[in-house]
């Protein structure tokens, strides 16, 4: 799932090429003799002879063909580190691995596809950008609509780096790679780093966010990036299929431990998919009853010594993050 | 020459405004429901050119709603029905959907251009 693992993908595609250029060489040097020996012998009938000399011709024109578009899809990947969402929308990235732009653009050329289970929870983001870019340039520059298009146009690129990074998020625990950076921090400052964008969700969906952290409560150790990813994810899942349309976000302190929840009233069709999407790594991947964003959510709790917890109750769903608090 | 006019049954704010922004700046009249349930009723009491709908909403999801409207016989002979959805239905539902319908497309894949390019020539 190394979706813009480019360095990697270049060495795949290198030590390919080599493998190719041995095979072409040999089966050329192969058709080679056997064209010699055809020459050399003659075959009893004419045709024969013609015909598989036609097919030697053409099977030999579409391997030289086919090696040269292999040559240029090397050297395009080489000079581009893009990704195609689909036909459209291009990502470039930086070279680490940081969101540089999104823009709309003609696809030319194979780069990397998206895996499909990922490419399902790409699909809203991806029409909302695409659709907003379209119209940007049928909008009136500072106009409420304009303003409206660009908002609309940041929230979905934001929606889209946080399923960037779920999947390299994910790329890094398959790899064993995945680390956090801690720094002692108050788990309403970490949400403030969500705020915006996850208002954006429930203003577009007509839901409403309660949010009931007291300032007051310990800090907890956290890597802010991956824990504020976390809570996106565990929030962006209840807005999305709560059935209620208020969403409520609070905290407590119990035991040394710091308590989030996260509930809403919610459709019982969604418990399998949370069931599915706790399970351990190997089970969820290829899962399509599974949502990653969930997994990558439990998987950053983990790392930090925490734990995530999904609790089905009659009038309510709701996540249970346990937290232990900060030393320092 | 007659103004289309058009029953939109979409849940996403963003996504809604920006088919509809496309469509209204080209002259066609558009109706905008959030809810599934109301949407089938707007689609019974009103004579409508297209029917564009999700396929999950609230109340009546897409396929509740084509039922009612065209399952037994059809109540709206002079409307066609298109889904346009992001969801991966399973491959049983989707052709149920597709039976009852007049076209199927996944909105990633269907610019506002590319809708109002659909509906000028198709429907």
């Amino acid at each position: 799932m190394a979706i813009n693992e480019n360095k990697k993908a270049h060495q795949k595609l290198e030590s390919e090429r080599k493998r190719y250029l041995t095979i072409v060489t040999i089966s050329n040097l192969l058709l080679a003799s056997l064209f010699s020996t055809i020459l050399y012998f003659g075959f009893p009938s004419i045709e024969i002879s013609i015909a598989l000399s036609f097919a030697i011709l053409i099977a030999s024109s579409t391997t030289a063909v086919s090696y040269c578009l292999f040559l240029v899809l090397i050297k395009r990947l080489k000079n581009k580190s893009t990704i195609y969402f689909d036909d459209k929308i291009v990502l470039k990235t930086k070279k680490d691995l940081s969101i540089d732009e999104y823009k709309v653009e003609d696809r030319n050329t194979n780069i990397i596809d998206l895996n499909a289970m990922l490419a399902n929870e790409f699909r809203a983001p991806l029409t909302i950008l695409k659709n907003n870019l379209g119209n940007l340039d049928k909008t009136i520059t500072k106009t409420p609509e304009h303003l409206q298009t660009l908002a609309n146009i940041n929230s979905a690129s934001f929606e889209l780096d946080s399923l960037i990074n779920n999947a390299i998020y994910i790329t890094k625990f398959q790899e064993r790679q995945f680390k956090v950076d801690l720094s002692s921090i108050k788990i309403i400052d970490v949400f403030e780093l969500i705020r915006e964008q996850i208002k954006r969700i429930s203003d577009s969906l007509d839901k409403k966010i309660r949010v009931s952290i007291l300032p007051n409560l310990p800090k907890i150790d956290a890597d802010p990036k991956a824990m504020s990813l976390a809570l996106y994810n565990l929030l962006g899942f209840i807005i999305k299929h709560g059935s209620e349309s208020i969403v409520t976000i609070n905290s407590r302190f119990v035991d040394n431990n710091l308590e989030i929840y996260i509930s809403s009233k919610a459709n019982t069709n969604i418990n399998e998919t949370i069931q599915n999407s706790l399970k351990d790594g190997s089970e969820i991947l290829g899962n399509a009853k599974a949502n990653l964003g969930i997994f990558v959510a439990k998987i950053i709790i983990e790392a930090h010594n925490g734990n995530l917890i999904f609790e089905n109750q009659i009038q309510s769903k709701q996540f249970k993050i346990v937290m232990p608090v900060s030393k320092n | 020459m007659k103004t289309k006019k058009i029953l939109y049954l979409e849940i996403d704010n963003q996504i809604a405004k920006s088919y509809i922004l496309n469509l209204k700046n080209n002259g066609i009249a558009v109706d905008w429901i959030k809810n599934g349930a109301q949407g089938l009723s707007a689609a019974r009491n009103n004579n409508y050119d297209l029917m564009i709908l999700d396929a999950l909403l609230p109340e009546k999801n897409a396929y509740e709603i084509i039922s009612a409207l065209r399952r037994k016989e059809d109540l709206i002979p002079n409307t066609k029905i298109i889904i346009l959805t992001n969801y991966e239905l399973s491959q049983k539902n989707k052709e149920d959907l597709v039976s009852l319908s007049d076209g199927y497309f996944i909105k990633s894949d269907t610019s506002p251009k590319k809708l109002l390019e659909l509906i000028n020539k198709k429907y």
